[in-house]
């Protein structure tokens, strides 16, 4: 499990497209996040986060995943977590904010959501 | 000296953040994300960013003021939706500056607003506005920020205020930091660029230094050679004759160019003198055309010339009106081919009171972004085309001081493929 920051980008049809983000979701992360998940947005596109590979998540990162959700939700669209790594699951966890980010096990389940949206 | 602003206590024996270890954890997040950055929009997004995971709330927006500290600019928000947000930058910006000037601690919306600002009260509330915090630095109002609804819906308390001042004291240094770092960028680009015209005026003026060594040699060259001539090979007396005719023309031509360098140097030095005179200027211009005529037909150029029959009498330099006027006919030769017709006209202008006189050509023409460079000392329309057709590239910025220093105008009309127009305005007597 890499510390530096990436994106993989994939879109499996059906007006979703998967961002695979691994190491640390901080400031180096959180702007190349914000401009890829623009960019879905701006296509209208849900979201779906594989968030398996972050190994740190600083407030920042949490800030951008809320205002994400805030703003897909704004657009009709959508934006779901899949397959948390333990550092994401904790600092979720702490915040309490589960019930405003939607959350899945893997992503097969995060699609079937969205699509059945 | 200012008043003291307003600070918040320490929020002793209030209620405590939900999770402190987390609250200091976030604000070294911050100061590091903050040191990191030197771009004054990474700085707002991450500032926002924090307060945002910080505290769990899915809006934030940041105002900074401008340099003159008069206008407040939206510099990044997130999570707003588009309405509600323009009408919170429109009719909230000033109720959120005027508090965000009495305090240095963040409020929230119930006390931020109040009935006197009613129309912002409801933007902002319309908008999801929970939290308002001024961003201060050594002193000074730098902006603000706007924190919308937290997810889990709880309400703020003292303590969490309280670090989200501390968190705004750090952003405050990082946007100034980020702000003279900007200033310092285009403080540079401003130097290299005035480093560059340095570079460049300093180049045209050697090469003028080397076009006027050329000017000066082609006639004290005929003057030496006829002379030389003359005493040398003791030719025929009406050989001889001719080529110290020959010498003296050169060295006529040679005193005025002198004279015309010299006038050029008063011009830049701003010490041009023109010695006025009551001049009729349908003599002079008749006399003018029948003295230029024959050069100018004798390069194959056909020359019109029409005036109007009463032209009053202007006040001018008769020496430096020749002169603009040798210019224009020399610069018209210079830059249109043989056959190209020309033409020299002058009328009478009512208001002001003023005589124009016209010299056009119908060659290629200039655009009319490059008219205004043939006015500059050293700039002809194009470089490589000076050398090509010769000169000292300073004949039409000398001309358009001359006409100034006589209380005139020297203007340029062009269009590519529609030849040039030259206009000398000589103010009435």
């Amino acid at each position: 499990m890499s510390a530096v920051f990436d994106l993989q980008s994939h879109e499996p049809g059906g007006g979703v497209t998967v961002l695979r983000v691994s190491g640390r979701l901080d400031a180096g992360g959180v702007p190349v996040l914000m401009k890829r998940a623009r960019q879905v947005r701006a296509a209208r596109h849900d979201l779906v986060l594989n968030l398996s590979g972050v190994t740190f998540v600083a407030s920042s990162g949490i800030g951008l995943l809320l205002a994400l959700a805030e703003e897909f939700q704004q657009a009709g669209n959508s934006v779901r977590l899949a397959e948390l790594s333990p550092a994401a699951d904790s600092v979720i966890r702490l915040l309490n904010l589960g019930e405003f980010l939607a959350i899945h096990p893997d992503e097969r389940s995060a699609l079937g959501e969205s699509r059945a949206a | 000296m200012k008043p003291p602003v307003p600070h918040r206590p320490p929020p002793r024996g209030t209620e405590p953040c939900a999770n402190y270890a987390h609250a200091l954890e976030s604000l070294l997040e911050l100061g590091c994300e903050m040191g990191a950055s030197l771009d004054l929009f990474q700085t707002a997004d991450l500032l926002l960013f924090n307060l945002m995971g910080q505290f769990g709330v899915s809006r934030s927006a940041l105002w900074l003021l401008g340099e003159d500290g008069g206008t407040a600019v939206l510099m990044r928000a997130h999570g707003f939706p588009r309405d509600a947000l323009l009408r919170l930058d429109a009719v909230a910006g000033e109720g959120l500056r005027a508090r965000c000037t009495a305090t240095r601690s963040p409020l929230t919306a119930a006390l931020a607003f109040d009935d006197a600002v009613g129309e912002a009260d409801a933007a902002a509330r319309a908008a999801g506005v929970e939290v308002v915090g001024p961003v201060h630095g050594r002193g000074a109002l730098l902006g603000w920020i706007v924190l919308g609804p937290r997810v889990s819906g709880a309400a703020w308390n003292e303590a969490e205020l309280h670090v989200v001042e501390a968190a705004l004291g750090l952003a405050g240094m990082a946007v100034q930091n980020a702000q003279l770092h900007a200033q310092a960028l285009e403080r540079n680009r401003r130097l290299i660029a005035a480093n560059e015209d340095l570079a460049e005026t300093a180049r045209l003026k050697s090469e003028f230094l080397s076009h006027v060594n050329h000017e000066l040699r082609t006639p004290l060259t005929v003057v030496l050679g006829s002379l030389d001539c003359v005493l040398e090979a003791r030719p025929p007396a009406e050989i001889a004759d001719r080529m110290l005719s020959a010498a003296h023309e050169s060295a006529i031509h040679l005193k005025e160019l002198l004279e015309r360098l010299l006038t050029f140097s008063d011009s830049m030095e701003g010490r041009l003198i023109a010695r006025l005179e009551r001049l009729d200027p349908g003599r002079y211009l008749d006399e003018f055309h029948a003295a230029r005529h024959p050069g100018v037909a004798a390069r194959l150029y056909p020359l019109a010339y029409a005036r109007e029959a009463s032209l009053p009498p202007v006040s001018a330099d008769p020496l430096h009106v020749r002169w603009i006027l040798d210019e224009l006919f020399d610069n018209a030769l210079k830059f249109t081919p043989a056959g190209t017709p020309l033409r020299l006209e002058a009328r009478a202008v009512a208001a002001p009171g003023a005589v124009e006189i016209a010299v056009s050509d119908l060659g290629d023409g200039v655009a009319a972004e490059r008219l205004e460079a043939l006015f500059e000392a050293f700039v002809q329309a194009d470089g490589s085309h000076t050398r090509a057709v010769g000169g000292l590239g300073m004949g039409l910025a000398l001309a358009r001081r001359l006409a100034e220093g006589m209380g005139g105008s020297l203007q340029a009309e062009s269009a590519p493929g529609a030849g040039s127009t030259f206009r000398l305005r000589l103010p009435a007597a």
